[in-house]
């Protein structure tokens, strides 16, 4: 059974006014257990609107949403869903509100009502799965970190609450190549160890290509396309006229296909298309 | 003569933040001639924003000084005329609009200057022609996308007949969309000549539209030099927080494979090139 | 909830009140304000024609208007009972201790049609026009305080800001709020100390938003040679059109009916 299902969702802001605005119209998803899927789409697509809905925060006009079976239309599916399905904002750094690291991350777990020792141990643990050491930071004021740190408190803030499902809107934004690699580790790693399920929101192909299980892009509201990275970044050109790039490994491959450099590799990886560019050359050299 | 084309220098410049111990920028020796396409490389907080800042007296050095066209940054009644001949667009779509309609923002800084209505039209029809937003002009911002808002910003600042554009990070915020916009009419810009550009970004690709690359880390310039020059130093990169071009990797990890690679690739055409000759 | 649309928000459009001088519906606002505060019985019809008239040509849609009523319908609501209730006179219909009364109904009924009217006449000056016309004209308007010291043009300049800065404002606020119940703010929050802290993680990122806002506006506007109102132009000079004189002589006939009407003795109460 997959965790989450959303079935023919249609989300519109201001209904019934002029500046009514359709973001969702029609959406079908389903998130498997343990998987990254990731959404793309240029801004405005709806990826921000979709992501509220799957923690019940936004509830859609029409179609439903289903959180390991619990549709988020009734109010009372909806009071925990938090719990379960962890979002972490866009610029979540801009929601910080505590005077030090350690209350910021014991937001969480103070609201869910538990006992001191029980959020300490929460507090420590999720700081350690971001790679940051409780001891040295836990007294340091969230504003005073780098760009790289404030977004790993950020993640674990949300970690602390113990979700099965976290859904991470644009985690790399702002962020300089090194920090970003860290963070997209960090990622890859939360689900693999932890077993998560995670929804990774970015227009980033890259990092797509090199986490993600699925895909799916939206295009003003609609789905342009849902399955493998490998399979959708196939198609250079409807990517590129909705407003979207291809990663880099995949327009390395179509590069040097039309050179006539033969690149038979399935994966979005760099790596296999090296391997295939140096049989290639040893080919040529014999 | 050299100081003739210098038109932005730097003289030994520190700033030091309110509070700071250590100065945010430091010791800063380094000059912008006219007409030129400079991009400005480093990891966040390694001073990019604070280097960018001085070179339109919105930041005073602490130490050393700034010149602009010959004149004195420190020097107040020169503010005004610094502040004209170099134009800056930040990263914040949202937080650098003034007004509620396109056209009202673009004539903002025109007005600010004292410019007769007739000449000021006649600016705002310019700006926002180069920008690509005539068809936009009353519309309010708001309602833009963020790469039209950006390239609002860039109007706003054209509409002042700069001699010097500086962006910080104009594109950080953006889509890959919004991205390319920017990056097209900055490419109309190089072509035209007249302006020169400071670029920040900490995005290498987006660095090679330029003419002369400044490697920024912990406050110093630590490399100054043609993208090809700077780009194929690696050791330095890593040092500055920075990842060479994808296509820069790849041909290095052919070349630790065993092939013949020159060192300096730094896209996929310069790559497929020269596997094609090889 | 907010949806990206506020009362009295401005409707770009193309209509002959859009496209009259600020100045001008600035004070045929006041005027026909005074009309309206002023009017007893007959002495509303002048007011409501031309209002309803100008709303109209300025081809808003009434939906907009709707909207405002809605938002505003329970202070209409309680003037309009609290005059039914407590005004003495001749009783109608007794329930208990309270009782309606002919001249309660009348008051009640006028006082509604008074504050439909202010929000309708009001309502179309901010939404027929741009946030800059509107202090543009105000700043023009208020030149003559200029030379008693008020900072007219500065006062103006903060209007625009906010009037720009508001939908951004409030949309900010409805992110961090939303980002906050996602960290389980105010939901299962039983204890005092708790509400409050779900208060606090509302309170100071919004807060550290519009400072962070403002600071990088401040700069922004710096970079564009602003400095204050000394030596600053204006792309668009305002000047009256022959539309503008019909407008302000309607606007003003309009107070002058009504008192007209009030003197000439036939009001309705
Ligand atoms: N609170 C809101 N009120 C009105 N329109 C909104 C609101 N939030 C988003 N929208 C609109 O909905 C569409 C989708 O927005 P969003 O989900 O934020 O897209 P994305 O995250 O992909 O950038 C956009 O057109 C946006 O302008
Ligand atoms: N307003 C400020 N007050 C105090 N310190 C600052 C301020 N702005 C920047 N800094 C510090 O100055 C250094 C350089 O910052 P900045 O110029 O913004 O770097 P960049 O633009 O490269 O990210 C950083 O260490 C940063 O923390
Ligand atoms: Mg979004
Ligand atoms: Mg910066």
């Amino acid at each position: 059974m997959p965790i989450i299902r959303v079935e023919k969702v249609c989300h519109t802001y201001s209904p019934g006014t002029p500046l009514e605005v359709a973001a969702l119209k029609d959406i079908t998803l389903e998130v498997q257990r343990g998987e990254i899927l990731a959404l793309a789409g240029s801004t405005g697509s709806g990826k921000s609107t979709l992501a509220m809905m799957l923690n019940g925060l936004l509830v859609p006009t029409k179609g439903c949403v289903l959180v390991n079976g619990q549709d988020t239309r009734l109010k009372k599916n909806r009071r925990d869903l938090w719990r379960q399905v962890g979002l972490v904002f866009q610029y979540p750094e801009y929601q910080f509100f505590e005077e030090n690291v350690f209350k910021e991350v014991a937001f969480g777990p103070s609201n869910m009502g538990l006992p001191s020792a029980e959020i300490e141990e929460r507090v420590n643990r999720s700081l350690e799965w971001v790679g940051l050491d409780p001891e040295t930071i836990r007294q340091r004021s969230p504003w005073t970190l780098s760009g790289g740190q404030k977004r790993r408190v950020a993640l674990a803030s949300v970690l602390a609450i113990g979700p099965n499902v976290l859904v991470l809107d644009e985690p790399t934004a702002g962020i300089d190549p090194a920090g970003k690699r860290q963070i997209l580790d960090l990622i890859k790693n939360l689900q693999k160890k932890r077993d998560l399920t995670v929804v990774l929101i970015t227009h980033n192909m890259d990092d797509i290509a090199r986490t993600a299980d699925r895909l799916m892009v939206l295009d003003r509201g609609t789905v342009f396309a849902l399955g493998t990275p490998g399979k959708i970044f196939e198609d250079h050109r409807g990517l590129r006229a909705i407003g979207l790039d291809i990663p880099y490994a995949a327009e390395a491959k179509s590069r040097l296909n039309s050179a006539g450099i033969p690149v038979q590799t399935e994966s979005l990886n760099i790596a296999e298309v090296e391997k295939e560019i140096i049989k290639y050359l040893r080919l040529k050299k014999q | 003569m050299k100081t003739e084309q210098n038109f932005i220098s730097f003289d030994g410049v520190s700033y030091f933040y309110e509070g700071g111990e250590s100065p945010a920028i430091n010791n800063i020796n380094a000059e912008i001639r006219r007409g030129e396409f400079i991009a400005v490389l480093g990891a966040n907080g390694s001073g990019k924003s604070t280097l960018a800042r001085h070179m339109n007296a919105l930041l005073l050095p602490s130490r050393g000084r700034v010149l602009v066209n010959g004149m004195d940054t420190r020097n107040a009644d020169k503010t005004m005329e610094i502040r004209r001949l170099v134009g800056m667009v930040f990263q914040n779509p949202d937080n650098q609009l003034v007004a509620a309609l396109v056209e009202e923002d673009v004539a903002f800084g025109p007005e600010n200057i004292g410019l007769e209505p007739g000449e000021i039209i006649a600016r705002v029809d310019a700006a926002l022609r180069v920008a690509g937003l005539e068809n936009l002009r009353n519309r309010p911002p708001h309602l833009l996308s963020g790469g039209q808002k950006q390239r609002l910003a860039i109007a706003g600042a054209l509409a002042m007949r700069p001699d010097c554009l500086v962006l910080d990070e104009p594109t950080a915020m953006l889509d890959p969309g919004g991205r390319k916009e920017i990056l097209s009419l900055l490419l109309n810009f190089k072509k035209e000549r007249g302006m020169a550009m400071v670029f920040i970004t900490h995005l290498m690709e987006e660095a090679l539209l330029s003419d002369r690359v400044w490697v920024m880390a912990r406050g110093r310039i630590i490399a100054d030099g043609s993208p090809r020059q700077v780009f194929r130093d690696t050791r330095l990169l890593d040092n500055a927080g920075l990842e060479p071009t994808p296509a820069a990797l790849t041909a290095a990890r052919l070349k630790k494979a065993g092939w013949d690679l020159p060192d300096d690739i730094l896209d996929l055409d310069e790559l497929v090139d020269f596997l094609c000759r090889l | 909830m907010f949806d990206g649309l506020m009362v009295g928000q401005y409707i770009p459009a193309n209509s002959p009140v859009h496209r009259l001088d600020p100045r001008t519906k600035i004070l045929s606002m006041l005027l026909l304000i005074t009309a309206a505060a002023l009017a007893k019985g007959t002495g509303f019809l002048p007011v409501a024609a031309v209002s309803v008239f100008a709303l109209l040509l300025s081809r808003v849609p009434f939906l907009f208007l709707w909207r405002g009523f809605k938002a505003l319908w329970v202070i209409l609501f309680i003037t309009f009972i609290l005059q039914i209730f407590f005004t003495p006179g001749e009783t109608i219909y007794t329930a208990g201790p309270l009782t309606i009364t002919k001249e309660g109904l009348l008051l009640g009924g006028q006082m509604l049609l008074r504050l439909v009217l202010l929000i309708l006449i009001s309502s179309l000056l901010t939404m027929t026009t741009t946030p800059v016309g509107l202090t543009a004209g105000i700043e023009h308007l208020g030149r003559p305080l200029q030379r008693f010291g008020v900072p007219v043009h500065e006062m103006a300049m903060m209007m625009t800001i906010a009037l720009r800065f508001v939908p951004t404002l409030l949309q900010e606020a409805f992110t961090v709020s939303r980002a906050q119940q996602s960290r389980g703010a105010g939901l299962s929050g039983v204890t005092l100390e708790r509400k409050f802290t779900a208060l606090v993680s509302l309170m100071v990122p919004v807060f550290a938003g519009a400072f962070r806002r403002a600071e990088e506006l401040s700069t922004a506007m710096e970079t564009r040679c602003y400095h204050g109102g000394a030596g600053r132009t204006k792309m668009k000079l305002l000047t009256y059109h022959p539309g503008d004189y019909m407008a302000l002589a309607v606007s003003l006939a309009v107070p002058l009916a009504v008192l007209a009407l009030r003197l000439s003795g036939s009001n309705g109460g």
